[in-house]
This record gives C-alpha cells, structure tokens and sequence, in this order.
C-alpha cells in the first residue's frame, strides 16, 4: 500500500471539508460551497511528487489565516493555542516561511486588535509567541542535536538577482487570483490577513531563491496555497445577488494559472 | 455585606476560646452587624475543622458557606449558590466557589499564586465538575445543603485539609459537588515563608487524604467508580508524588549531562526522548499556567508563568516538610 498517496489524498479530501465548511459557514449553498472548494484543489501540484508536501503547505498557510480571524475576532485561550499552533504547524511545512510567519503575523495582526494596556498586550503577546517559540527551539535542539538536515543547502556566493526575476515574477502572477478576490469586494480584516500570509510567503520565496535553494516546485506549491487563502477572502464576502459567480471566477483563476505554468515547464524541460 | 436578605442570613463569627483578642474583635464586630460569635472550647486536635463542626451544630436553615475571616465573596455570591442548589439535583449538596487574590500583583509570590489558584479554578476545577470526577474543595466558599453536611456529620477533625477530604468522601457517598461561577478574593501569604508553611500544611493534608481513602482501595473504586478512583489518585496523590519527583527528575536530567550514571535507563535515545518528556511537559504546564488568568482578563499576569518550574521548586520544598 502506498502510504504516500494514501496520506496525500486523506490531507486533500480533509482540506476540501474544511473549505466547503467555511463556504457553508457564510452562506454559499452546498453545491456552491462543494464545486468552489474542489475548483480550489485542482491544482498541479497536487499530483507531482511533492504533493502532500503542497498539501501540508496550502493546510497551514490557511489555518494561520483562518486562526488569525478567530484571535482577532476575540483573544480567548482557545482562539490563542489555535493560532499559536497554526504558526508552529507552519514551521512544520515550510521552516523559513513558517518562522517568518510566527514572527511576522502577530505582529501583523496588531493593528486589528482592539487598544491593550502594554502590561495587559504583553501578556497576550508571549502567550502567543509560546508555542511557535518551542517549536522553533525543538528545531533548533534537532539541529545541534544532528538529528536534523536542511535540505538542498547551496549558498552561492552572490544572491542569483537575474535568475530569481523569473521566480518573482512567477510569485506575483500567481498572486494575482488573490488580489483580484480582493479587488471584487470591500476590504475586511479576513481579506489583510490572507495577504498578509501570502506576503510573507512570497517573500520567503524571493528570499530563498535569492540564494539558490531549490524552489523549482515551490512556486506551484505557493499556487496552491493561494487557491486556498482564495477561499477565505470569499467567504468574507457578504451573501447576495452574484456572488457564486465572482467567486468562481476567482477561485478558477489560481488552479488555471498554474496549469499553465506547470505546461510551460513541462515544454520548456523537454526543449 | 453580600447582596442577601438580611432576615435570611444566619452569620457565625467562630473563633477559639484560647484566643482572647480574636474573642473580643469578633463580639464587637458581632454586636454591630447581629452576627453570632460561637467560641469553640479548648480542645484537640486544635484545627479548623474541628471548630467548623463544633459551630455546625449551632447552624440553622438550609444552606451554609463557609468563609474565612480576609475573604472577599462577590455580591452575589450567596443568592447565586441558593439559585444554583434549587436548580440541581438534590444529590448535589455542595458548591465550590472560584478562589483567587485581591492582592494578586503585590509582588512576585502573589502573582505565582494567583496564576496557580487561576488555573486550578478556573479551568481544572470546572473541567473536573463537567467530566463528573471527584474534586478536592478549596479551604473556603464551599456552599452546603446543610442536612446534608450534618448527615455525614461535617469535616474530619484530624485532617489539615479537611475540604479536600471532604470533598472525596462526599462522592464516595454519591453525592456531588459542583462549581459556583462566582468568586472569592482572598489574601495571597506576600513572604516566602509564610507561603511555603501554608502548602507544607495543604500537602500534608493531601498525603493525609491520600493515606485515609487508600486504607481500602477496592472499597474506594466501587464508592467513587473508575473515574472516580483515577481522579483522586491524579488529583490528589498525584499533586503530591510530582511535586516530590520534579526536583528529583530534574536533578538526573542535569547530571545525565556531566555524569555518566550508572542506570541502564538512559542509554540512547532513551536520554534523549526522556530528556525531551521532561522539558515538554514542563513547558506545557508552563503553558497552561499562562492561559489560566485570561478567564478574568488578567493578561498581565501571564508573563510571569515562565517562572513557574521555579514556584514549582517552591512547592517541591513544601512537599519535603509536608513528608519530614
């Protein structure tokens, strides 16, 4: 039995129930909510070898999301461990991103809470950064430990400013289904935060391909993983006339994208 | 005063006959309010629930509270109880108020306590009543059904920690005990020793507790069920066995590392995996004493719970005095 796939398709069919609910949560009906989640798993990367990897990656860059709107919605211990967990399973799936995102989304999110006395902010503070921090300090005892290896280590001696334009400009193009999810409707705190994740992705991205890891996959991954933040800024959007059908004109954009720019690297690996 | 009819209230200002000063405030205080001043004769053992029973006699109507003499109860803590009780189940004869400190940031102790007493009231306590476990009672706001409380003839006098005692043989006779939303403020001890002969006493009385209700373990397990038998043994010895174990663990773990011991147990990944337990759970228990203020929006609080493995050394060395 190929647990590998086995695994990959359980995670898939896991996140599909988890986008269809949240589409279900803000009223989209349930073959709507059905059609638009799988729209949004159509993706390339979910068939290549690092498939479950893409899945893991798309999971967490949603749950951070998703988990952000909660805690700033309301600053309970449960909403608190959910984020905090959310940014550590991040760390899980993508190290770089992950650590960026544990540092960076908290405080990202800052503007959108409510006014704390400083005492009272610290507090919520390092309840947050908690568990994100022992994750990264269990990476970082693996490492010292030797029981850890980061892959596909090749520091260069320069950054690769030429090569990586084309990863960028890969990265923002694949942005652009997200944005335009924006762009169709008012901005609402889901909407900053879902960019506000995908920045921090794509920053990462630049920064690693910057100098020279590999990131071949990455970009499809990164693809996927916008299909989903994709369905967070839709479900935001307030329920009328019309809605089914811009947000199935922009969730179909992220998978279309990538498809065609999976076909352009098939063409352009065979000559 | 508390928020009460005041033809409803029978209140008992309890104090002891070798205690003249404590005597004569409490008839001043006593003649200003109509409360009762019951001196409780001289006699042994000298302890709280000794005198708790000697004035239980003399209580009347249906519900009593006990409350010691610095605690603060909010307003409507008495008529919620009486809603409470007249809601539930006759079974259910006693109800736990939530304890914490009016003097929760006066210094670093008291705030250690107040995280320590937040946790434990307001998220363990209430976990421990919605999954039906037996419940150790705190030292005070335990709200009675008083027929109740005379038919198993009150608090045991020879136990130190007689709530807690009491709140294990209450389920041992199939009666519950259930949490009361409403708080309690008391005074958090502000000096290290004071704090430290405090939980040596309330450690004792745990062992006690723990010693008493396992004379008979297999009579123990059909009063209080499976559920029932493993709390207690959790809740109870375990709070004890931990706090005697922690510095002992941690004491191998440093060692482990300039040491070669000569325990088998810890070749191997076997260091490493315990090692990795032992920081772990401390980290999450580190991290649950973090949670516990935000209930009452004590967010400030919450920093200081990466101290707490030092608190808990505090309460490892209560727990040797406690055995010594």
């Amino acid at each position: 039995m190929n647990w590998y796939w086995l695994s990959t398709g359980a995670l898939l069919i896991g996140f599909w129930a988890i986008l269809t609910a949240r589409l279900r949560a803000s009223h989209f009906n349930p073959l709507g909510a059905a059609a638009l989640a799988a729209l949004a798993l159509a993706q390339p990367a979910y068939i290549g070898q690092d498939a479950l990897r893409a899945g893991l990656l798309a999971l967490a860059a949603y749950a951070v999301t998703s988990s952000g709107q909660a805690f700033v919605e309301r600053q309970d211990p449960k909403r608190i461990v959910f984020l905090g967990s959310s940014l550590a399973g991040a760390q899980l799936a993508s190290p770089v991103w992950g650590v960026l995102a544990s540092l960076a989304f908290p405080l990202a999110v800052r503007r959108l809470l409510p006014v704390f006395e400083p005492a009272r902010l610290a507090g919520l503070y390092i309840s947050l950064f908690f568990i994100p921090a022992l994750m990264a300090l269990t990476f970082v005892g693996l490492f010292v430990a030797g029981q850890l290896e980061i892959p596909h280590w090749s520091v260069q001696a320069k950054p690769r400013i030429i090569e990586s334009a084309s990863h960028l400009l890969s990265i923002a193009i694949l942005t652009l289904p997200l944005l335009l999810a924006v762009k169709l409707r008012p901005r609402k705190p889901p909407t900053f935060l879902a960019i506000t994740v995908c920045a921090l992705m794509a920053g990462s991205s630049t920064v690693i391909d910057l100098f020279g890891f590999e990131s071949a996959a990455f970009r499809l991954q990164y693809g996927a993983a916008v299909a989903g933040l994709t369905i967070v800024v839709v479900s935001s959007w307030n329920a009328d006339y019309g809605r089914l059908r811009f947000a199935v004109f922009a969730v179909s954009a992220s998978p279309l994208l990538c498809w065609i720019l999976k076909t352009m690297d098939l063409r352009a690996a065979h000559g | 005063m508390p928020d009460y009819p005041r033809d409803r209230l029978d209140v008992k200002l309890v104090v002891e006959e070798d205690d003249p000063e404590t005597v004569a405030e409490a008839e001043l205080a006593a003649s200003a309010y109509a409360f009762e001043v019951i001196i409780v004769p001289c006699g042994e053992p000298r302890t709280k629930p000794r005198a708790c029973n000697y004035a239980l006699q003399f209580a009347r109507g249906d519900f009593l509270v006990i409350f010691d003499a610095e605690d603060r109860p909010e307003l409507h803590q008495l008529k919620e109880a009486v809603a409470a009780f007249r809601r539930l189940p006759e079974e259910v004869v006693c109800l736990q108020a939530r304890l914490n400190f009016f003097n929760a940031r006066e210094c670093w102790l008291t705030r250690m306590f107040a995280l320590d007493y937040a946790l434990w009231f307001d998220f363990l306590l209430p976990g421990l009543d919605r999954l039906g476990v037996p419940m150790p009672l705190g030292g005070t706001s335990n709200h009675f059904r008083i027929s109740a409380l005379k038919a198993i003839h009150g608090w045991d006098p020879f136990n130190v920690t007689e709530d807690a005692d009491l709140g294990i043989r209450l389920t041992r006779l199939g009666l519950r005990v259930r949490t009361l939303e409403s708080t309690t403020y008391e005074e958090a001890p502000n000096e290290t020793v004071h704090w430290v002969r405090q939980r040596t006493r309330w450690l004792k009385g745990y062992m006690q507790t723990w010693l008493v209700h396992m004379r008979n373990p297999v009579q123990l397990w059909r009063n209080a069920g499976a559920g029932g038998f493993f709390g207690f043994q959790l809740f109870v010895g375990g709070t004890v066995l931990s706090a005697l174990l922690n510095p002992l663990l941690w004491l191998i773990f440093v060692l482990s590392f300039f040491v070669d011991l000569p325990l088998p147990i810890f070749a191997g990944a076997t260091h490493s995996i315990s090692g990795f337990g032992l920081l772990m759970g401390n980290a999450l228990f580190a991290y649950l004493a973090m949670l516990g203020p935000y209930r009452r929006g004590w967010l400030d609080l919450s920093p200081y719970a990466l101290l707490v493995p030092v608190y808990w050394l505090l309460i490892s060395v209560a727990a040797y005095r406690a055995l010594w």
